[in-house]
């Protein structure tokens, strides 16, 4: 089960969300040496230009000219389209509270500072 | 039936007494499930014994036919008992309309979705995951941003864990069950940490670093709650994020298998008082009416 897979491996399936949140994350196009600079972590330079194309060929990133390298970037209308639905059902009342599986719930100050101070520690190990 | 019908109640109440204690004695790995399983168990027990209480009034109809007078439940229990069924029901309703009216938004944010990372631009930083067959995971632009590639890596490892532990069953049945019962609103939030801890586990092995995927959380956490500060936003709080990232840096938790044998006798207690109660009443009110 992935749940045991070891530290570092992964499967296409997440190395595809990982390259894809990569892109996102970035403020222009990547080369795939940058990103494969950013996941890095073991992962041979074949493998992210693998997934690039398979993220190309699914209309999910799109290829461009990038100081006169080839480099990708996040097709952005499906983001859009969601954002757009996503707004108007906030706009309309739904409770952001109501979505059961977030990954973190905002913080009051005293949870902010309490939050500081555990990362300070574990850092420190 | 004097005592038998209310014990699911006396359950509820030593239940939720001991939420935040399980919280952090069950081990996370299916502690969550057993919770909610255990609450829900409770909840419709006690909505059954809210029920018969209800119905004992029968023996205030006039072409009472018994020989005993009087069910062992004085009335104005079961003149209380009415209203609270009633509410009790209808909470239960609305939860499963809010739910469905959650299910649908989720349904559209996702709805064509080529991959299973789904994201959303430009709004609030937000990340969560929506079941289904795989399962997708929504992620706002804002929060990729907030988060270092390592952190990003942990993110994902966590809400991939929420949908491969169908989590959000869980989450819905603590729901309901709170929704039936409000005595088990305190379960429904351990059932909500022991999801988020488990998944954080599942992260954390999959990175093979605790630490990253506690600064994940905190980097999410601080970039979420900037903007609206001033805005409540659930009763999470001591048990939210601090909680977490506390657990995932501090000293490894003790779990212990006294949690577990506590959540299922509760429940087992429940339940079994539920049909003892409907036994001892159908016994009672067998000879009323010739059938």
């Amino acid at each position: 089960m992935a749940e045991h897979a070891r530290a570092g491996r992964r499967g296409p399936g997440q190395l595809e969300s990982e390259i894809l949140a990569t892109l996102w994350a970035a403020d222009g196009p990547l080369t795939p040496a940058q990103v494969h600079a950013a996941v890095a972590d073991g992962l041979a330079y074949n493998t992210i230009h693998t997934i690039l194309t398979r993220l190309y060929e699914k209309g999910q990133v799109v290829r461009v000219l990038f100081e006169g390298r080839p480099a990708y970037e996040p097709a952005k209308d499906a983001a859009d389209d969601a954002a757009d639905r996503m707004r108007a059902v906030l706009e309309a009342g739904l409770d952001r509270g109501e979505i059961l599986v977030r990954f973190v719930h905002a913080l009051d100050p005293d949870d902010e500072a309490a939050l500081r101070a555990a990362l300070r520690r574990a850092r420190r190990k | 039936m004097t005592i038998a019908v209310y014990l699911p109640l006396v359950m509820s109440v030593l239940l939720a007494a001991n939420a935040r204690l399980l919280s952090h004695r069950l081990t996370p790995r299916g502690g969550g499930w057993a919770m909610a399983v255990a609450a829900s168990v409770i909840a419709l027990s006690s909505v059954w014994a809210l029920w018969l209480l209800t119905i004992s009034l029968v023996d205030e109809l006039p072409e009472w036919p018994l020989p005993v007078r009087h069910l062992p439940v004085p009335d104005a229990v079961s003149v209380a008992a009415a209203p609270v069924l009633a509410w009790s029901v209808g909470r239960v309703f609305v939860a499963l309309w809010r739910h469905g009216r959650q299910r649908r938004w989720l349904r559209s944010i996702v709805g064509g979705a080529k991959s299973e990372l789904v994201v959303v631009g430009g709004v609030r930083p937000q990340a969560f995951a929506v079941a289904g067959r795989p399962g997708w995971i929504v992620v706002t632009t804002p929060m990729l941003r907030a988060l270092t590639a390592p952190q990003r890596r942990a993110m994902l490892a966590h809400e991939r864990a929420h949908l491969r532990a169908r989590h959000s069953t869980a989450l819905i049945l603590a729901q309901l069950a709170a929704a039936a019962n409000p005595l088990l609103v305190p379960v429904r939030t351990a059932v909500h940490f022991l999801c988020e801890r488990h998944a954080d586990d599942v992260a954390a092995a999959e990175l093979g670093d605790r630490v990253v995927v506690a600064e994940a959380l905190a980097a999410a956490a601080l970039a979420e709650s900037a903007p609206t500060r001033a805005t409540p936003v659930l009763a999470f709080h001591r048990l939210g994020v601090v909680g977490r990232v506390t657990a995932l840096t501090g000293p490894h938790p003790r779990y212990t298998r006294a949690g577990l044998v506590t959540a299922a006798t509760a429940a087992v207690i429940a339940l079994a008082a539920a049909f003892d109660a409907t036994d001892q009443f159908y016994h009672l009110v067998r000879g009323a009416w010739p059938i």
